[in-house]
């Protein structure tokens, strides 16, 4: 890690997803100020001017891996920086568009989006690849899910970061927040609330605005797949719909999780 | 000798875009707006997915203009299924759908737009000698990010919308505070657009345009329709939608591109403004009245201004819908009987109209067509910047690449929704 004596240097960057990361930590209107000026920012071009950079003590990272572009682009962060995070469930697991990769969704995607006489390698911008979280191609040294991250689960590694020491995991699901907001537990009132696998950090909020968890934290660590399929089929939700449903946020992860538990 | 414009990343705009202009015998001969923001296809991946997940999931194309998107989800749905929902649930999304415009351009005409013209390279940058405008702007942004949380769950991809009415429905005393805190801010802001106005806008970037906007029932003022006014006096109900864009794919851009009669558009707040600005109300109709000209018809940089006149706006509606809002009953989500139907729904995202057009089989999404505002404008802002840059050559401008990023910033781009960036390139 780096010594506290002085500012750490913190990179911003984005790849496919829709920027609420980004956009969230621009949205932490009471801590803005410090967090500009408690780290020195030198690449965040949502919120500032373009900066060539050398050498990153931090680079918080958002998005999936979406085109050959962005992967050159993704190993030259890792190669500037000494700890690289992970920011959302986009650039942790996928994101909703690694939906149904193992079916090799993405081709017929493609097609049906661009057109068939489009071809992959026609565009200048970079030859589109299926999307990736960032930990398929690089070592990544913390991650923090959300559909966009909440600053309660950013801040507490990010200050650890910031003073150079090494943050812990976040390691529960929702439903632990769930209790600590008092609420009833939906799926006992039948309805298909999937919290019990998801990562814990949104605070319970679809759960305590009477909506069931539709699992966009990505899923947490230690999900226990099997008993949350029977669960589901017990309330009458079919195989299709849950598996559907576990997998809408659930990225590369709960696709590899499931795959186990239905073999 | 051959020269050329290489802005490499287009910064403080939303996603990952870049402005390649391409320059010989000082002529400029193309100009292309890339955008490398990874194609995601979210119109494909909903497919077969129910309307419920559908709304979820489209709301995450875009985390500034989640709300428009979650909103026109909703409406498209509810008109293809017949959903008719209470008149406090349509009163509450109007007011959420502020909310995102507030704080949509409020970040946008004071964080991303205002640097340039102190030459700083953010807003936080700006600390140091306008402390009071950072902190105002900082104050309003809140605001708007704070209402979106009430009625959302959370400041972005709150799931609490849904179809047929809200998970929790908010307190008056929760609506109170924001109706009384409203009331605080419109004159703060009402002072910033004088200050805003009395900047100097350069006049390298003059074009004519044709402009596009949704037409607001009742003759009023507003950001939904269920028709598209155009500039040429035409008007067309928003099922037509594909015949105003005409979808086509670029190799420089996985962002769609759009033209309406072969020709590049714009939509957005200079486009409503320039269309219906004249059914304003209130401090905001002064201040449209005081600083409108011809010259906005030609020049996409008094866009921040008009999202100013609207943020100005939509903080003046907020009393009175919040006395609306609270004289209703509460109600449950409405339940959905019917399953299969086909509709579009159209509204203004703040960077412009926002199409969601859908087919419904027993509850599951059959087809989606998608068109975002950004998709829509991005020929025309490479028209001025290709009129700017030849003046800007011309001239020897020694900021040329600052003002071509200017005007890419001006119009907004959400380059997520679509795709991001300027670069003068040596040939």
């Amino acid at each position: 890690m780096w010594t506290s004596e002085h500012k750490p240097i913190v990179g911003v960057f984005g790849f496919s997803g829709c920027a609420g990361d980004q956009l969230r930590l621009v949205h932490m209107e009471d801590e803005l100020v410090t967090l500009f000026t408690t780290a020195e920012i030198k690449f965040f071009h949502m919120a500032q001017s373009h900066q060539e950079v050398d050498h990153v003590d931090i680079a918080l990272v958002e998005g999936s891996i979406n085109t050959k572009k962005q992967l050159e682009e993704l190993k030259e962060i890792r190669e500037k920086s000494t700890f690289l995070v992970a920011l959302g469930t986009c650039a942790c697991f996928g994101g909703i568009q690694y939906l149904n990769e193992k079916d090799k969704a993405f081709e017929e995607r493609f097609k049906h989006v661009y057109g068939s006489n489009v071809k992959k390698e026609d565009f200048t911008v970079g030859e589109a690849i299926p999307p990736q979280p960032l930990c398929n191609f690089v070592k990544v040294d913390a991650m923090v899910p959300g559909c966009p991250i909440e600053k309660d689960n950013l801040m507490p590694i990010y200050t650890k970061l910031i003073k150079g020491i090494k943050p812990q995991k976040y390691p529960a699901p929702v439903c632990v927040e769930c209790k600590l907001e008092g609420n009833d537990c939906l799926l006992l009132h039948g309805i298909p609330c999937i919290g019990p696998v998801v990562s814990a950090g949104c605070g319970a909020i679809c759960p305590s605005h009477n909506l069931p968890c539709v699992g966009c934290w990505g899923p947490y660590e230690a999900a226990n797949y099997k008993s949350m399929l029977n669960k589901l089929e017990e309330i009458g939700v079919d195989k299709e719909t849950a598996l559907r449903k576990l997998k809408l946020f659930g990225g590369s992860k709960a696709e590899e999780e499931l795959e186990k538990v239905i073999k | 000798m051959n020269k050329g414009i290489n802005v490499k990343v287009l910064s403080r705009v939303e996603g990952d875009g870049g402005i390649k202009v391409y320059v010989k015998n000082n002529k400029v001969e193309q100009v292309l707006v890339d955008i490398f923001e990874g194609p995601r296809m979210i119109e494909a991946l909903v497919k077969g997915k129910t309307f419920q997940e559908n709304v979820s999931l489209v709301s995450r194309i875009c985390a500034i203009c989640t709300v428009s998107h979650r909103y026109a989800s909703i409406k498209a749905i509810e008109k293809a299924l017949k959903v008719e929902v209470p008149e406090k649930i349509q009163l509450l999304r109007k007011l959420l759908h502020l909310a995102e415009y507030i704080e949509s351009h409020i970040l946008h005409v004071y964080f991303l737009a205002l640097p340039d013209f102190f030459r700083k390279p953010s807003a936080i940058a700006l600390l140091p000698t306008h402390k009071e405008t950072v902190v105002e702007a900082i104050t309003l942004k809140k605001y708007g990010t704070e209402l979106m949380k009430l009625l959302m769950g959370r400041k972005i991809h709150g799931e609490n919308p849904q179809v047929g009415g809200f998970g929790r429905i908010p307190t008056n005393k929760e609506l109170d505070e924001f109706a009384e805190k409203a009331k605080e801010y419109i004159p703060q802001l009402a002072a910033f657009i004088d200050v805003l106005a009395s900047f100097e806008i350069p006049d390298y970037c003059e074009r004519e345009t044709t402009f596009m906007c949704c037409n607001p029932p009742n003759n009023e003022f507003g950001f939904e329709g269920d028709s598209i006014l155009i500039s040429t006096g035409e008007e067309y109900p928003v099922e037509e939608y594909k015949k105003l864009t005409n979808e086509r794919v670029v190799p420089h851009s996985y962002a769609k591109r759009s033209r309406y009669n072969d020709k590049p558009f714009t939509v957005g707040a200079l486009a409503r403004l320039i269309l219906i600005g004249d059914r304003l109300t209130g401090l905001a109709k002064e201040k449209f009245e005081k600083y409108y000209t011809e010259k906005w018809k030609v020049n996409p940089l008094y866009n921040n201004l008009a999202q100013a006149i609207e943020a100005l706006w939509s903080f003046e509606q907020i009393p009175e819908l919040v006395e609306k809002i609270k004289a209703l009953p509460d109600s449950e989500i409405v339940e959905v009987k019917n399953l299969n139907g086909k509709a579009t729904a159209a509204v203004e995202a703040p960077r412009g109209i926002l199409y969601h057009s859908y087919e419904i089989k027993d509850g599951k999404m059959v087809n989606v067509d998608i068109i975002t505002p950004t998709a829509q404008f991005l020929d025309d802002v490479e028209e001025y910047i290709r009129v700017a840059a030849e003046k800007l050559i011309a001239e020897k401008n020694e900021e040329t690449e600052l003002h071509l990023e200017m005007i890419a910033r001006a119009y907004d781009p959400c380059i997520s929704c679509s795709c991001h960036m300027v670069k003068l390139i040596e040939e």
